[in-house]
């Protein structure tokens, strides 16, 4: 056998973990080879050698100084937090522009299409009865506080101003509040004057609702529905996961009966001033199911 | 198949959550996997360049790309041949770095590394392991490495492949050659000093 056939063995011969059969060639090859037997004395000389190979233990210093270098890395850290930071900003102001806009922007305002909604119909009737006298409040007062604090303890979030701007003076006067059934929905009915005529709020879950109103994304968006026949204005919302109906016999769209909720001059302006689209239009069409509220 | 080196895992304090910890950046998760391997890397570090103060360039090294690079280990890999990886080709860099150094500097690292002092007191001051220790450093990259991770971390023949990217052959052979390279260094060194 050549010497080059052994020696790549030796280290495993002389270490004991060479495989069996080639532990036998490799013993037979050394009985008939000098050459490769002076080959593994030396091999397990160094061996031996080896077995002075030790762990040794590492400076005490080698966390703070290895910890002192990995500054970079927090540097990096420190980038990453920036940049995260900057996202969040960004985010900030886009959300706070969207906000900008959808209050700058006009109301969105169309004429309801099709039928009125039992929602819709429920508002109207409730109103009616009130203006004939038929229809007992759950809860009177005149005081928005009390009526708003009554709202919310009957699970009702409604955002009914509190602080009324010298304008209302003499003008608006909250009357009273019922919990009632509208449209298989639990829903409170407010009622409120303005200048001394009637305005009636329904508003109720919109999730609860059948058939509800339209819910716009980055603006409020209200179909105008102007009953002729019982001589009322019906506008009709959906806002922060809530459904809305005003009726009133308000002038022009009605829309004056936005300021139970809206005080400020700017946002009074805004609703003041909505263009009514006369498109006979629906804001929007909603897949089936989306949201749980679709085609109810 | 390469082998895995398992070695590490028998380490009590490394497992799977630790490892988990560190990739999130827990920097106390970091400092007790510092702490259960810092020797070992110190080790190998130590007894491949041959000196104290590369060893600590090394592993000061290793233990910045080790946090840098943590999030880039896959859980289902392991750890050990990771790590051994990572320290062997530390210390390959750090060879080559050393090698582009300026003439003056050259020379003393070579000092440092070779043991060229006044041999004569070598074996009087020293004990055996540090003859080992000066003779493993005069040979080859190539023929240190396997030796120092069969000895010092003792991982079989097919876990040095593993770490190193070559057959257990090509292994079994590098360590015939350095051992017998090894003992021809160390009779050298004593007959200098006889």
């Amino acid at each position: 056998m050549a010497f080059g056939h052994v020696t790549r063995d030796l280290s495993a011969l002389c270490e004991g973990v060479l495989e069996e059969r080639r532990r036998r060639e490799v013993e037979e090859h050394l009985r008939s080879c000098e050459r490769c037997r002076r080959a593994y004395e030396e091999t397990c000389r160094g061996v031996e050698a080896c077995r002075e190979i030790s762990q040794v233990s590492a400076p005490e210093s080698l966390w703070d100084e290895s910890f002192v270098r990995t500054h970079p890395a927090r540097a990096r850290d420190w980038g990453v937090a920036f940049a995260r930071a900057a996202v969040l900003a960004a985010a900030v102001a886009a959300a706070f522009a969207v906000w900008f806009v959808g209050l700058r922007s006009p109301l969105e305002l169309r004429t309801a299409a099709g039928a009125p909604s039992a929602f819709e119909e429920a508002a109207r009737e409730a109103h009616a009865s009130r203006v004939t006298g038929k229809l007992e409040f759950d809860y009177r007062t005149d005081s928005p506080e009390a009526l708003r604090a009554w709202l919310e303890r009957a699970g009702f979030g409604i955002n009914l101003a509190l602080r009324r701007p010298p304008e209302d003076n003499g003008r608006f006067q909250v009357v009273g509040a019922k919990i009632v059934q509208a449209s298989g929905a639990r829903a409170a009915l407010v009622g409120y004057q303005i200048d001394s005529r009637p305005v009636t709020l329904l508003a109720a879950p919109l999730r609860e609702v059948a058939n509800p109103p339209y819910e716009g994304r980055f603006m409020k968006r209200v179909a105008l529905r102007a009953d002729a026949q019982h001589g009322v204005k019906l506008l009709s919302w959906g806002s922060d996961g809530q459904a809305y109906v005003l009726v009133s016999d308000l002038p022009g769209h009605g829309t004056e009966a936005c300021s139970i909720c809206h005080t400020s001059p700017e946002r009074r302006e805004l609703i003041r001033n909505a263009r009514l689209k006369d498109t006979h239009g629906q804001f929007g069409s909603r897949k089936p199911g989306s949201g749980g509220r679709a085609g109810r | 198949m390469p082998a895995s080196v398992t070695e590490l895992r028998k380490e009590p304090a490394v497992d799977r959550g630790l490892l988990e910890a560190c990739r999130q950046g827990d920097r106390e998760a970091l400092r007790v996997l510092f702490d259960a391997t810092k020797d070992r890397v110190y080790s190998i570090a130590f007894w491949y360049c041959g000196d104290a103060a590369s060893a600590k360039d090394v592993s000061q090294e290793v233990f910045l790309k080790l946090c840098a690079r943590i999030g880039q280990f896959r859980g289902d890999a392991d750890f050990g041949t990771w790590l051994y990886r990572l320290v062997v080709n530390t210390c390959i860099d750090e060879r080559r770095r050393r090698r582009r150094m300026v003439p003056l500097m050259k020379a003393e690292a070579r000092r440092q590394i070779t043991g060229l002092g006044p041999q004569e007191h070598l074996f009087a001051r020293h004990q055996r392991s540090e003859a080992v220790h000066v003779a493993l450093a005069q040979l080859s990259p190539k023929l240190r490495l396997p030796i120092v991770l069969r000895y010092l971390e003792e991982l079989s023949y097919e876990e040095i492949a593993a770490v190193l990217g070559c057959g257990k052959g090509t292994v079994a052979s590098r360590l015939s050659r350095g051992h017998r390279e090894l003992a021809r260094r160390l009779a050298a060194l004593r007959e200098a000093l006889e």
